[in-house]
């Protein structure tokens, strides 16, 4: 069954729900596209998609297949099911905002993740503040030896696909990250589509 | 001595302060623009977890996360900016004796510390809000930690390898403060880092060195 199936324009943002045991696709559809995800307990926003406790879980700052991404109370909040780009996501950067583009661009006006997101999460009563820190599946981000981020664009091909398993109910926001200044998105913003099913989708 | 500007001032320095955290509690305390912030581990191998809030507005805070960013740097290093959520140098580390402290982890919570074995323990988190709280303060987020004297390596393939508590007795890092804030040091167990002290720690808000 098919609970959510939608398309999020490239640079704006989306909220949707999935209850426990159900799958979230997350799908790069044109390739080469972050996208930044959040996601809150449905029954305690206090709960969030936590990236910091996922690293202190992980002791890695990547996950793979079969991890599990924690909340901010330290519980499992997803599981990775399936990864088309192997682990090459950023869970470190904080969601573009409006001072991204005007501090370190001299952009003012610029669309942003962190109001994406809000925009998604707002209709629940959270608050701009409480717009947890997200993971910005496909963005893609390799360490350095100096102990940097390189600057990439994402490894995924169109129709790349993430899917995680809730693990609690939860209402999730996804933002096709706006930025087209730097690499990220290959310079061109393109949409992302989500779905929520009760069965992994099958491989195409 | 405050900062060197074109035009001196004529108004009074700014209140020093100097200050102890024992182990498991935190302390909160101001400082402003011009003021040299020294955190110093006491004792050896203490962890030091540190927020802070403009005084201006609490909803400007301390990030790691952005501070990460705004220099293109997993790891705090000597004369790096620490920035607010709003991209805006709040300290700078000016001296550092340490040399391993750590932008990537979560401060710790009764929960976390019980789950690695060290029930009873004081999180840091309940540890500083407890003490803003205290303080009769508010603020609309809690964020994240700068934790000083910390040992997290970063590898090239991203994993995170977490040693033993690093800091010798009397190390210490101050920081010019560039922002006016409230700040919030805690000497809490990360519950990560093995063999950590349980010292406390000094803090010197201070307008000369």
């Amino acid at each position: 069954m098919i609970f959510v199936d939608m398309i999020v324009p490239g640079g704006f943002g989306r909220g949707f729900s999935a209850a426990a045991a159900q799958f979230i696709a997350i799908v790069d559809l044109h390739g080469r596209q972050a996208g930044d995800f959040a996601a809150v307990r449905r029954d305690d926003h206090g709960e969030k998609l936590s990236p910091p406790h996922t690293r202190r879980h992980l002791r890695s700052l990547f996950f793979k297949l079969g991890d599990n991404l924690m909340s901010s109370y330290g519980r499992p909040m997803f599981r990775v099911v399936r990864d088309d780009v192997g682990g090459a996501h950023d869970a470190t950067v904080p969601a573009c905002d409006p001072t991204r583009y005007s501090v370190d661009f001299g952009v003012c006006g610029h669309r942003n993740c962190l109001e994406n997101l809000h925009e998604g999460l707002a209709p629940l009563g959270i608050g701009i503040l409480d717009v947890p820190d997200p993971f910005n599946f496909f963005q893609n981000g390799p360490v350095t030896a100096d102990g940097r981020m390189q600057l990439a664009d994402p490894k995924s091909d169109p129709g790349a696909m993430l899917v995680l398993e809730a693990l609690m109910d939860v209402e999730c926001a996804l933002s096709p990250c706006p930025q087209d200044i730097i690499p990220g998105n290959g310079l061109a913003v393109t949409d992302m589509r989500v779905l929520v099913t009760d069965a992994p989708p099958a491989r195409e | 001595m405050p900062l060197l500007m074109k035009e001196a001032s004529l108004a009074a320095l700014p209140p020093e302060a100097a200050l102890t955290v024992s182990y498991g509690e935190a302390i909160v305390f101001s400082a402003t623009r011009g003021q040299l912030l020294t955190v110093t581990d006491l004792q050896g191998r203490r962890p030091a977890c540190l927020f802070a809030w403009t005084s201006a507005d609490p909803a400007e805070f301390l990030s790691p996360h952005h501070t990460r960013v705004f220099s293109n740097s997993y790891l705090l290093k000597l004369g790096m900016r620490l920035v607010t959520n709003r991209r805006r140098p709040m300290l700078v580390l000016g001296r550092d004796s340490a040399g391993r402290h750590d932008l990537l982890m979560p401060a710790s919570d009764d929960a976390s510390l019980a789950a690695a074995g060290l029930e009873g323990e004081r999180g840091c988190i309940e540890a500083v809000r407890a003490a803003v709280g205290r303080a009769g303060l508010t603020p609309p987020k809690w964020p994240d930690p700068v934790t000083l004297f910390a040992a997290v390596e970063l590898e090239t393939d991203g994993r995170l390898i977490v040693g033993a508590a690093p800091s010798r007795a009397g190390d210490h890092v101050t920081c010019r403060v560039l922002i006016d804030g409230i700040f919030a040091l805690a000497a809490c167990a990360t519950g990560i880092m093995a063999d950590e002290g349980r010292g406390p720690l000094a803090v010197r808000v201070a307008n000369n060195l």
